[in-house]
């Protein structure tokens, strides 16, 4: 499969799907005016990446999401319920959620995805570097 | 009045270029300058090879000529002469003292053939034995003698050692020059006893010399040593002498090169003229030819020249300045299409915006009307003021409608209130309230006033069924957040769904969350269960409710754009809860406002504060 890339803008993320390391992030705000237009292509390249996943191969779904609107986190959870599925047939998926400590809502939004999925969930909290 | 500053491009005119004009005008100097350059090159050259070719070739050419012309009529003089110094029968009848009278008339019948058949002017003989000066048609011209000193170039010829000698004689009164050719006539002894010959006049070469002239101020002399002019294309100066006629060092040149071969020398003249002249040796009569050629009339052909190329100048300037106009407004000039094409886009545009505002005009006419009514929907004021103690409101859709909305529903019994968010923004989100609260008003109907939960959970299928998202895979996902309060004569109870319930009162802040299951979305089973929360009323319990959507806490700004978060917006509770109600309107606005700084508000916004009356 090709690698799949889309360039931030104000109100979508930047998206980098590396389907050969198995890295596919999504760093940025979510807040476009359509965001099933916007997240259609992303859901359906994953929905063909899980399908030929293998067994052996590791990946991992990373998301840095300072803000996301009602209809992102729709979005969202159809995206997560796919790894999740993945996850329940055996395939090795894992999520990262990097929240910042300063903005509770990423810490709180990512709270409430992991309590409905039983896939390994990680939130990590980022150290300031200022 | 001040002189409007005008732009390069003259607007009215885009296809104007002063630009062009400056190219063409300058292009035209310098065609202009190189054709001056060129021609007055090509004019030097022409002139310089016209002058070198005159004094080469055309002068020397002249002056060969008329040499040649002259040498070959004293030639003939001489030869003419000899043949009769040495006709036998005229020797004898000189020698015999003129006696036999045939022989005389032969000898005079020579002379007089001489003249009439051969076209000389004279002939003669001289006898030193009879001292008899005989001239054609028989007349004997007299007698020479010694002691007459007309007489001597008689015996000086006849002691000379030259067999043939060429006299010449300028004539005043005739204006003629005249050559003798004298020849000594010899008979047994070898001792000249007479001298024969001929003359003839120069007027016939005169003549001639007319056609040899270069051009009408052209001049040609032959002259002597002394610079005497004997013969000149214009017989009035026939005997003067050349210095009349040339500057002196010229003069001087020309009678000093006299055994020269030849000489050629330009100089200008007294009137400023500039001249050529050739000074030519005539060999057999130690003469010199002069030809004289102003420098104007050797190069005059030039002046033609000079004209024709002006005037070639001034047709290829007009030309190019014609061709340069041509190319540069019809064929080759970008930038001037590009304005033109500029002009042409900018007309369009112009267009299509006043196309577009006509049609935002419409558009927003549309949902200025649809706000009136998503706001003629919402709880009218008077009806919160009579069930409450105090309220307030915050209702800010991000565009003019939106999907918050709060609502209210009176019984004898109590109230009930909400405030709620449903998908998207605008006329969509409109759309969905305004289905959210025609259910609510259904389903209140069967008064849930003991039991919010229940309703939530009969609004959730209600939604699902009529958004046909009883499934939980489908096309649309649209639902809501909700957040009931149920207020009757001696408790409250909250349900929320995705939504949370500030109270505060005597005991500080209470923060209820309700179910996290939204509304009516295809997550949220058909029959999902909704949880009521009771809370402490009266005495040290809360008596101020307030109810949001996410639209306040998640709003971004600050330093690092966060949102405002829902701890900042239960801290403003916490901080100013005891105060009126309407003074903490303008807390909340106020801190929103601050954090927003000049970020655009990015969610509909709906707050809802109740204060209840004390309790009974």
């Amino acid at each position: 499969m090709d690698p799949f890339v889309i360039e931030a803008t104000k109100s979508t993320p930047a998206v980098r799907f590396d389907p050969d390391s198995g890295n596919l992030q999504v760093e940025g705000q979510s807040y476009p005016e359509n965001a099933f237009k916007f997240y259609e292509p992303i859901m359906s390249w994953i929905d063909r990446y899980l399908a030929e996943l293998s067994r052996s191969a590791t990946v991992t779904f990373q998301l840095e999401l300072p803000y996301i609107n009602t209809s992102s986190t729709k979005c969202f959870v159809m995206l997560l319920e796919k790894f999740e599925e993945a996850h329940q047939s055996g395939k090795q998926v894992a999520i990262r959620w990097i929240c910042n400590p300063d903005n509770e809502n990423e810490l709180e939004c990512a709270d409430e995805f992991r309590e409905d999925l039983t896939l390994p969930f990680q939130i990590i909290t980022k150290t300031e570097t200022e | 009045m001040k002189k409007s500053i005008r732009s390069p491009i003259d607007r009215r005119n885009p296809l104007y270029d002063s630009g062009t004009v400056k190219v063409t005008l300058f292009a035209g100097l310098v065609i202009v300058f190189s054709m001056l350059l060129i021609g007055s090159i090509v004019y030097l050259l022409t002139e310089k090879e016209a002058v070198k070719k005159l004094k080469t070739k055309d002068l020397a050419y002249i002056a060969q000529s008329i040499t040649a012309k002259i040498d070959g009529i004293i030639s003939r003089g001489k030869e003419t002469s000899l043949v009769l110094a040495r006709d036998p029968e005229v020797i004898q009848w000189v020698e015999s003292g003129e006696t036999d009278a045939v022989q005389g008339r032969h000898a005079l019948e020579r002379l007089d053939s001489l003249v009439d058949d051969f076209g000389y002017s004279n002939s003669f003989i001289v006898s030193s034995i009879t001292s008899h000066y005989w001239g054609e048609h028989d007349k004997l011209l007299g007698t020479v003698s010694r002691s007459n000193p007309n007489d001597a170039w008689f015996y000086t010829m006849l002691a000379g050692r030259d067999p043939v000698v060429v006299n010449f004689d300028y004539n005043k009164e005739r204006n003629n020059t005249f050559v003798f050719i004298n020849a000594q006539l010899s008979g047994q002894t070898g001792k000249p006893t007479a001298v024969v010959g001929v003359g003839f006049s120069l007027e016939e070469l005169s003549k001639e010399f007319a056609t040899y002239k270069y051009s009408s101020d052209s001049s040609l002399w032959l002259i002597d040593r002394k610079g005497d002019i004997y013969l000149s294309d214009r017989p009035e100066r026939d005997g003067q002498n050349l210095h009349a006629f040339l500057p002196a060092a010229v003069t001087d040149q020309v009678l000093g090169g006299m055994d020269k071969q030849q000489q050629v020398m330009d100089f200008v003249s007294g009137g400023g003229t500039r001249y050529d002249l050739i000074s030519y040796p005539i060999e057999s009569a130690d003469w010199r030819l002069l030809v004289q050629i102003p420098r104007r009339e050797t190069t005059g052909f030039l002046r033609t020249i000079k004209a024709d190329t002006a005037i070639a100048i001034l047709i290829s300037l007009v030309s190019i300045i014609f061709l340069f106009l041509f190319v540069s407004r019809r064929l080759a000039d970008p930038y001037k299409r590009a304005l033109q094409l500029n002009t042409e886009l900018e007309k369009q545009i112009a267009l299509r915006t006043r196309e577009l505002a006509a049609r935002n005009d419409n558009i927003m006419d549309s949902i200025a009307y649809a706000k009136r009514i998503q706001e003629s929907i919402l709880p009218e004021p008077i009806q919160l003021e009579n069930r409450f103690a105090e309220h307030f409101v915050i209702w800010k859709p991000r565009d003019i409608v939106g999907g918050d909305f709060y609502w209210l529903r009176s019984f004898p019994e109590g109230v009930m209130a909400a405030v709620g968010d449903c998908t998207g923004h605008g006329v969509p989100g409109a759309f969905m309230t305004m289905l959210a609260i025609s259910a609510l008003n259904q389903l209140a109907e069967e008064r849930h006033l003991e039991d919010p939960a229940a309703l939530l959970s009969l609004l959730n299928a209600e939604f699902k069924r009529t958004l046909h998202q009883e499934k939980r895979e489908g096309m649309t996902d649209d639902g809501m957040d909700l957040g009931l309060v149920c207020i009757s004569r001696d408790r409250v109870r909250f349900a929320g769904a995705g939504s949370t319930l500030y109270g505060y009162g005597g005991g500080g802040l209470q923060v209820v969350k309700g179910d996290r299951r939204s509304i009516g979305y295809r997550r949220t089973p058909f029959d999902y269960v909704y949880t009521n929360h009771e809370l402490r009323v009266g005495d040290g319990g809360a008596d101020r409710f307030y109810l949001t959507t996410d639209g306040f806490p998640d709003q971004n700004g600050g330093v690092k754009d966060y949102s405002f978060g829902r701890s900042r917006f239960a801290s403003i509770i916490e901080a100013c809860g005891s105060e009126p109600l309407a003074v903490q309107k303008l807390q909340f606005e106020r801190e929103l406002a601050d954090y927003m700084g000049g970020k655009p508000q990015r969610d509909d916004i709906a707050v809802l504060a109740l204060r209840l009356y004390p309790m009974s």
